[in-house]
């Protein structure tokens, strides 16, 4: 999961474009089909187009482009059938069961059938195979086919995510899969050729750290689409990127924030939307030393300028966070108090704790310094000017916090016995990343004590790397969950919400809007919070 | 290496030895001042290095401080060259940054260099399996590309290099090409009358490669500490570039440089006042080195070493 | 002749050799080792690393374990990346051309460039030309090659709009030789810049040195026309030197290739080493240093061909 943490991370950081998460619901009507092809760039080359094998932010969007679920989430935040057509729920939560569409095709002609439901099942548990993201598949008791075209889950406890992990998870093709041993997959097999797909568009072509380049799917079931061509091109550098839209080269690409400043340039080519991003920008406190101190991390909190990194760094692309549930959301407590920014109160609160001024003007407590060292990744500009800000007004009041950055794979890395990374080093320290859960409003992985690193080497989901421990939170998530009523699952959420204000080792500092541009050949594109209008919707002229 | 029978030349064990007599000094003097470059990048070096010594006393700002009310102000009395996104002053993280930069750079010179000529004598004089052992080495280290291997062991790390990091492992990746060179200088100065008495009287292996081979085979050491120095400089830019290099806070010119990538269009000054200073400084070595080639060592094919 | 060639190579294969051994060494020094990357991976178990440390016979002494990865490596076998589970060497191929096309531009092009106008600054020394290039060539030479890289792309792909921006061919037409073409003008001048400043330099002293050798005042003095003397007699003395600088600096084409690959989005290796010490991709970091070390050895296996080839004192025994 810690690489799932990274992708995240390098989504916010501006470095990817808009992941689609499928949605929309109004075919349009347009009839014409166009020839121009629609680019947009990545930043990576995608590690891994194997469904729920790969680790990258940018293994979303061709991902999207190739795949199908039982159902998306539409620009509407409603759930939306797309192999399925209809399902029911029980009344206890327990079974879930989807009647499919007949018509549903592989791009291989072959048939999509109730088998595939159940391999995907099979598929998204193997343990031989290097699944790297099954939430809620762990729930999932059985999967039986009744019918060719119907398909009954049932799981092993009421599950409130389920439409939103299993649900959207794309089906794989028994028929393709069931040929290869569970190495070949983890190897790549399924990319190597043409993969057979159930979503709007193939794979045509993948020049490796280039381009891929997508074809309509000629078996696709859905909407009919209207690009003819889709082309995403790899382009590391993030200037670069922003350099290709100013001479229009792109038809949608994401603005980074450093390059905010410059977006006006692009004006005559584009239209620039803002929208609120599901990802938030935060200062993990691992509680190791002094950070497991509540007051200690109270002031660190008040001593950290949210409202001036939005403003100033973030260059108004981003608004102050108080929590980890979407601003706005129906899961959002505006309630919550929280801390604003004041260097005398954090100041304050830390001489009542019984630190004091001494050697090199930093604070001691029983003859020990505070120190609180900062990282972040160091591919992301204004993630290293928000480390460099804090660290400047942390010291400010006496703690002493130097910046340090490395690629994310060592931030969030274990590292040896002998220099660990900061995560498992049993020493006081402050991690700057983005993060989205994915799942809104649960946030066990993140919180919660059984998301805690046992041992700094143990090869388990670790999310919980500032350690809170807290029984309270345990047991208000697994209610989350499990309850069925959605007003119900609110009010345990702003329960949490404060629960988080109070006690989480957990600076929230903001959260993202992206500024995205869209050419103006570029028809049918939206964006809410929930994600976009659907690629069918769109068209190139 | 092939074999290569080259003539021996009368006229170069003049000029070989650094001057140590008044004539001799005079000579060099002669020969380098000749080149007017070279003695306008001396002074320009002089000046650079005299500002980043004393910028606390030239500038009233602070380089590492940011002020968020001043950021990406345009060039005015008060900042003649702007503000960063930080609200720095860049004309006192210029300053600043001439610092580190000149540190790191005569700093890892002095590194590799020391570990150069003691390699390359040693290797020279104690000749036989010895040299052969110590020259294979050479030729590995040489066989990978350096910005290779400074990558690798930068990111074995974990963070950021410190500046003393940064300096020692440019140093540990710059010595082979000095090695190889003194080396062959002093294969040709060993069997030569003087050192052959030296031996005779039963002095020393070490002494006499200290005290009678290395002088005399000097003059391409200096060639090549000066070319080393821009070398290092540009070296370490590069890496804050990649995101490898010095910690951001740490106000150097490759960082400078690297921050300022996104305002290019909107505040082209941040990024080409770093560009252009660190291609001044590296100008003004390298006329001082090809000045020193020619004074001291003309036939020699030294020359500033970039990784990137 | 061709004693002395295959000589050369002989010397070639020991350094090989030392190079694998050099290579696995400094990747056994990586923060945990081989299977560190596996740790990360939640669906690795305690009990699948234990087997994985067994096949990869981490239980076995460093020789032991040494030889049998020279021997996968002989094989063809070299291992599957971490982050992707691909096999590294389809990996690697699939980038390898793409470097070797941009640095076999910036060669080309810093030779055909930077040769000519390094002999034509020394036949007319002390011209305006002359101060000109000296001056010129001693900035490109200087300029960080990120810092060029960036300014050129403004301007020639940004302000002007006349080159693309990055790619290694336009998404909009088939790759053609022509687009090809284009999109190589900026990594090519990027990449080549300092090598042909450095290269034109050495060519002008050293043909400065050459032109005023007395065998040449003999031959003007014979009444040959000036440019024959220079061709014919001049450039293939001054040559000698610029193979030997040459050889030198083909280890500066990876740095170059590290920084312009990713300024101008070249799928290269230079970028696939960038990817795979982020991602902390140690078989993929491995097979990197070893194909560039291979790369150098026969670069430099030629350069010394080249060398003896016009270097008539050479001995061949």
């Amino acid at each position: 999961m810690v690489l799932k943490k990274m992708a995240v991370v390098m989504a916010s950081a501006g470095l990817l474009a808009a992941g689609l998460a499928a949605c929309g619901s109004s075919p349009t009507t347009t009839s014409t089909q166009s020839s121009a092809p629609f680019v947009e760039a990545l930043s990576q080359n995608p590690d891994n187009l194997t469904p729920a094998m790969g680790t990258l932010a940018v293994d979303n969007m061709p991902l999207e482009l190739m795949n199908a679920s039982l159902a998306y989430l539409n620009l509407h935040d409603k759930w939306t059938g797309e192999i399925a057509t209809s399902w029911s729920e029980s009344s206890n939560g327990l079974t879930y069961t989807f009647n499919l569409n007949p018509k549903a095709t592989w791009s291989d002609g072959k048939p999509l059938t109730s088998a595939d439901v159940v391999y995907t099942w099979h598929y998204m548990t193997n343990p031989k195979i290097q699944i790297t993201y099954n939430t809620g598949w762990n729930y999932v008791k059985n999967v039986v086919a009744e019918g060719p075209h119907k398909v009954v889950f049932t799981l092993t406890q009421p599950y409130a995510p389920f439409m939103a992990t299993v649900g959207s998870s794309y089906i794989v093709p028994k028929h393709i899969f069931d040929k290869w041993t569970p190495s070949q997959i983890n190897h790549g097999i399924y990319t190597k050729s043409t993969p057979v797909v159930a979503g709007p568009y193939v794979l045509k072509s993948w020049q490796q750290d280039q381009s891929l380049t997508f074809v309509p799917n000629p078996h696709w079931f859905g909407s009919p689409v209207h690009i003819q061509k889709m082309i995403l091109q790899i382009v590391p550098n993030t200037d670069t990127q922003f350099n290709m839209l100013s001479t229009g080269k792109l038809s949608l690409g994401t603005i980074p924030s450093s390059d905010v400043t410059q977006a006006s340039s692009l004006s005559s080519k584009y239209t620039i939307e803002k929208t609120l991003q599901a990802t938030y920008n935060l200062i993990q406190l691992d509680e190791n030393h002094f950070l497991k101190d509540v007051k200690v991390r109270q002031a660190l909190d008040y001593a950290t300028p949210k409202q001036q990194i939005v403003t100033d760094i973030m260059h108004g692309l981003a608004i102050v966070a108080h929590g980890d549930q979407v601003p706005g959301g129906y899961f959002y407590d505006p309630n919550v108090p929280h801390r604003t920014f004041s260097l005398t109160k954090a100041a304050a609160i830390l001489k009542a704790d019984g630190f004091t001024k001494g050697a090199g003007g930093w604070l001691y407590k029983n003859g020990q310094e505070l120190t609180v060292p900062i990282w972040t990744g160091s591919t992301s500009h204004s993630e290293m000017d928000i480390a460099q800000v804090v660290s400047q007004d942390w010291e400010k009041i006496g703690v002493y916090a130097p910046v340090h950055t490395a690629g994310w794979s060592i931030v969030f890395g274990n590292g040896t016995p002998q220099n660990p990374g900061p995560q498992v080093n049993g020493k006081d320290e402050a991690l700057i990343f983005s993060w989205g859960q994915g799942v809104f409003p649960d946030d066990t992985i993140d919180f919660n004590s059984k998301y805690v690193p046992k041992s700094p080497f143990q090869p388990s989901p670790q999310e919980n790397g500032e350690r809170y421990v807290n029984a309270q939170m345990d047991q208000l998530q697994a209610q989350g969950v499990t309850l069925s009523s959605r007003p119900a699952r609110r009010k345990v959420y702003d329960q949490i919400q404060k629960l988080e204000q109070k006690t989480l080792p957990v600076i929230f500092l903001f959260w993202y809007k992206n500024e995205t541009a869209v050419s103006k050949n570029l028809h049918g594109y939206q964006q809410t919070v929930f994600g976009t209008t659907p690629v069918w919707d769109w068209s190139m002229q | 290496m092939a074999t290569i029978n080259v003539p021996p030349m009368e006229e170069e064990s003049q000029l070989q030895a650094l001057p140590t007599t008044e004539s001799s000094a005079r000579r060099f003097w002669r020969r380098f001042s000749r080149h007017r470059l070279a003695i306008v990048g001396l002074a320009i070096l002089l000046f650079l290095i005299f500002v980043s010594i004393f910028a606390p006393l030239l500038t009233p700002y602070s380089p590492t401080t940011a002020n968020l009310t001043q950021v990406l102000l345009p060039p005015s009395p008060a900042h003649p060259l702007g503000t960063d996104e930080l609200g720095q002053d860049v004309l006192a993280r210029l300053m600043y940054g001439g610092r580190v930069s000149f540190l790191v750079g005569f700093s890892s010179m002095i590194i590799s260099t020391t570990i150069g000529v003691v390699y390359g004598a040693l290797s020279g004089y104690l000749g036989g399996v010895w040299d052969r052992l110590m020259m294979r080495f050479v030729d590995l280290v040489m066989s990978f590309p350096t910005i290779f291997l400074l990558l690798v062991v930068l990111n074995l790390t974990g963070s950021n290099a410190s500046v003393g990091l940064m300096i020692l492992y440019l140093g540990l990746f710059g010595w082979t090409g000095l090695a190889r060179i003194v080396r062959s200088q002093v294969l040709s100065l060993k069997s030569q009358e003087y050192v052959e008495a030296a031996r005779a009287q039963g002095s020393r292996t070490l002494r006499i490669v200290f005290k009678h081979v290395l002088p005399g085979a000097m003059a391409p050491v200096w060639v090549s500490a000066a070319f080393g120095v821009a070398g290092a400089m540009l070296s370490e830019a590069s890496l804050d570039f990649l995101g490898f290099g010095l910690s951001p806070d740490i106000p150097s010119w490759g960082n400078m440089l690297d921050s300022a990538e996104n305002y290019i269009v909107t505040h082209p000054i941040m990024i080409l006042a770093p560009g252009l200073i660190i291609t001044i400084a590296v100008v003004s070595i390298n006329f001082i080195g090809d000045a020193l080639r020619d004074a001291l060592d003309p036939r020699s094919t030294t020359g500033m070493q970039r990784i990137g | 002749m061709a004693k002395y060639i295959v000589q050369r190579i002989l010397e070639a294969i020991p350094l090989l050799f030392l190079v694998t051994i050099a290579t696995y060494f400094i990747m056994n020094l990586a923060p945990g080792g081989p299977l560190s990357v596996y740790l990360h991976n939640p669906h690795v178990s305690q009990s699948q690393i234990a087997i994985l440390a067994h096949q990869l016979g981490l239980n076995q002494p460093w020789y032991v374990r040494y030889f049998k990865w020279l021997w996968a490596l002989l094989h063809g076998n070299w291992g599957y990346s971490y982050f992707t589970g691909q096999p590294v060497i389809s990996v690697i191929a699939q980038r390898l051309p793409n470097t070797l096309i941009l640095m076999g531009a910036a060669f080309i092009v810093s030779l055909g460039i930077g040769l000519p106008l390094g002999i034509y600054s020394a036949t007319h020394r002390y011209t305006a030309f002359d101060y000109t290039f000296s001056f010129l060539s001693f900035f490109a030479w200087a300029m960080p090659s990120f810092f060029f890289g960036l300014l050129l792309q403004i301007i020639f792909a940004v302000k002007l709009g006349i080159l693309p921006v990055a790619g290694m061919y336009s998404e909009f037409y088939a790759p053609s030789f022509l687009e090809l073409l284009r999109h190589l003008i900026l990594p090519t001048a990027v990449l080549g810049l300092g090598s042909l400043a450095g290269w034109s330099r050495f060519m002008r002293s050293g043909m400065l040195e050459v032109i005023q050798q007395d065998y040449i005042r003999t031959a003007r003095a014979k009444g040959l026309k000036e440019r024959t003397v220079i061709m014919k007699h001049a450039l293939k003395n001054a040559l000698l030197p610029i193979v030997t600088i040459i050889g030198m600096d083909l280890p500066a084409f990876f740095g170059g290739a590290v920084i312009t690959e990713q300024i101008f989005a070249w799928p290269g290796m230079g970028r696939l080493f960038l990817t795979s010490l982020n991602n902390r991709d140690y078989p993929l970091q491995m097979a990197e240093l070893l194909i560039s070390a291979a790369l150098l050895i026969v670069g430099n296996l030629l350069a010394d061909l080249v060398y003896g080839l016009l270097d008539p004192r050479i001995q061949y025994n």
